[in-house]
């Protein structure tokens, strides 16, 4: 993971809070690909997921000192940036007029991804990867997240229970309905053959 | 195997090893092979796996590190600034706010060992030795009555139920203000809260239902259940329908609003824990306390509850407990982290001394007033649970302070 600079992510913390503003710089580059991702996952746009993403590095960076180097970082900045993002989505939920009853709606569901110009022959994951982003959108926020660190990040369900803080089985509750959910939803995606070449989808 | 357990062992197989693997698996396998329906639902999911691999990553945008450096850069700056403006106090010892609470905490501590706290303890176990199925077989109730503990000496009798009523309306009204207040969140959400509103009057209305029921025996307020074959069948019988109907409709309620009311009592919290508000905490213990003490007692009135009023008790108990330890570690982190606390915490808790004292001086009193020890606890154990199960805004404070901050 490391990029240049051979030091452990332990020793960069040292150096931060030595004083090194800069040294911080080195773990934005480790983890600045994850964060963002994760956060596009959950909120739906880049926009937003910018926001969060700078939001929850500067979290991190006022929270340093608590952090316990015996540890991996990326673990503790996982959940940080999970709690973070969830608590992101409740605020905007309840800053939108919570007209709409169900429990866990985000306001994203409605912002579909934006995808940005790309080049032809990522065109059918990108639309694979809209449908999906728009799927997810859908879901509760827990779920959205535990789904998005099992399958897009790469988290085991035990990992995951870990960064989120439930227990095991709640999560793998949460995933097995996240996935029901999600199948439901792209169904329309499924029963016609693997998308192709062409395929159009609005 | 049924369905539900296949599909759930094919989507993690792996990560079970010790469940027995082989077997697990074969029994999986052998269930697909019978179920057209689930072997429908592998291909599913395994498009959904391959769509899911198709989905590519997002680029962060070019600017990404650059901005956040921006951010940090200004946020070490801030520090920097502020600490060059802080002025070096007393050593953490010797800050009022640490003395006051090691103060109260040695006052709470003597409280519970005094003879006021000690009976009400043994109050309690006698309320779970009240408990014994045999005691409840014998025709005699258990001698409660005369108690010297918190509720010995409580026998609701008609204009009682209508005191308890206003208490427990009390506790409800504070915690719906603070909640709508600490919330900020009104309409459908905000409806939710009233539920607990309902709940308590389904209580008091059965209660009510109860006492009227009891008042027909003019030896006083025992429980109806044992005059009910003294009364008519047809009597006997409305009222059974009765109860069962109000029963249902309670319990209900209380599912539905328990499970509103810690929801949003937990996004409170974490909004409390956020502001270190210490007016806020002590107001937000002290309503709970008042709605869960006035509940212990509505329910030791009847016997078939009792139950409940125990299991009340014993929580409470065990949340002092917790208390204790997330007070003090938030009492050292506070004074060690921040630098004293506020003037609000002072007043918190040199208010919670003098409830304190009073109580060891004015044994009567007292008996009610363990209450002022548990009231602080109580909200400290709140907070400290919250903080300790991470759950909310603050959730990254659950993360293991380290030494060298």
């Amino acid at each position: 993971m490391t990029q240049g600079d051979q030091r452990s992510d332990a020793e960069v913390v040292r150096a931060v809070l030595a004083g090194d503003t800069e040294a911080f710089g080195l773990i934005v580059d480790r983890y600045e690909r994850r964060i963002f991702n994760l956060a596009y996952r959950m909120v739906g746009n880049r926009a937003d997921a910018e926001d969060v993403g700078q939001e929850i590095f500067c979290r991190l960076f006022q929270n340093l000192h608590r952090y316990d180097p015996a540890r991996p970082l990326e673990n503790w900045l996982m959940r940080m940036a999970s709690n973070h993002t969830l608590n992101w989505l409740e605020r905007k939920r309840v800053a939108t007029v919570p007209m709409d009853p169900r429990e866990g709606e985000p306001g994203a569901a409605h912002d579909p991804p934006d995808a940005a110009p790309s080049p032809a022959e990522y065109t059918e994951g990108r639309e694979a990867g809209a449908l999906i982003g728009a799927a997810l959108g859908r879901l509760p926020a827990n779920q959205r997240l535990v789904f998005v660190l099992m399958y897009m990040e790469g988290y085991t369900a035990e990992e995951a229970a870990e960064l989120v803080g439930a227990p095991r089985n709640t999560v793998k509750t949460w995933v097995f309905r996240a996935r029901e959910a999600l199948r439901a939803q792209l169904a329309h995606l499924f029963e016609s053959p693997p998308l192709g070449p062409g395929k159009e989808r609005s | 195997m049924n369905c539900r357990q296949a599909r759930q062992y094919l989507l993690s197989p792996a990560d079970d090893p010790a469940v027995g693997t082989t077997r697990a698996a074969g029994e999986a396998e052998a269930h697909l092979r019978s179920c057209a329906e689930c072997r429908a639902w592998r291909a599913a999911e395994e498009q959904l796996d391959r769509a899911l691999l198709g989905v590519p990553q997002e680029d962060p945008p070019a600017d990404f590190k650059a901005n956040v450096m921006r951010r940090v850069r200004a946020l070490a700056a801030e520090r920097r600034a502020e600490v060059a403006r802080r002025p070096a106090g007393p050593p953490w010892w010797r800050r009022p706010a640490f003395v006051a609470q090691a103060a109260c905490a040695a006052a709470a501590l003597a409280l519970l060992l005094s003879p006021a706290g000690l009976a009400a303890l043994s109050d309690a176990a006698r309320w779970a030795g009240a408990l014994d199925p045999a005691a409840h077989l014998a025709v005699t109730p258990p001698p409660l009555e005369g108690g010297t503990g918190l509720l010995g000496a409580v026998r609701l009798r008609g204009q009682d139920v209508v005191l308890v009523s206003v208490m427990c309306g009390l506790g409800l009204l504070g915690n719906l203000l603070l909640l709508s207040r600490g919330a900020r969140q009104r309409g459908r959400r905000g409806l939710k809260c009233l539920l607990p509103l309902a709940a308590a009057a389904a209580i008091l209305a059965s209660g009510g239902l109860v006492q009227a029921a009891a008042a027909q025996d003019p030896a006083g307020p025992a429980p109806p259940w044992r005059n009910l074959g003294e009364t008519s069948d047809t009597f006997r019988f409305v009222l059974l329908i009765a109860l069962t109907v109000m029963g249902g409709c309670g319990l209900t309620a209380v599912a539905l609003c328990v499970r509103a009311y810690c929801r949003r009592l937990t996004a409170t919290l974490d909004r409390v824990v956020a502001q270190r508000s210490g007016v806020y905490q002590f107001l937000i213990g002290l309503f709970n306390f008042v709605l869960l003490f006035g509940l212990a007692i509505l329910f030791a009135q009847y016997e078939p509850l009792r139950i409940l009023t125990l299991l009340i008790l014993v929580g409470m108990g065990v949340l002092s407990a917790l208390g204790f330890a997330a007070w003090i570690r938030a009492v050292g982190r506070d004074v060690l982290a921040l630098g004293g606390g506020g003037r609000a915490e002072l007043a918190c808790a040199l208010a919670g001394g003098a409830v304190l004292v009073l109580a060891l001086l004015l044994p009567i009193v007292g008996q009610i007033l363990w209450a002022g020890l548990l009231v602080q606890c109580l909200g400290t154990a709140l907070l400290g649970l919250v903080q300790r199960l991470g759950v909310g805004v603050e959730r990254d404070a659950a993360v293991p302070v380290n030494d060298q901050g």
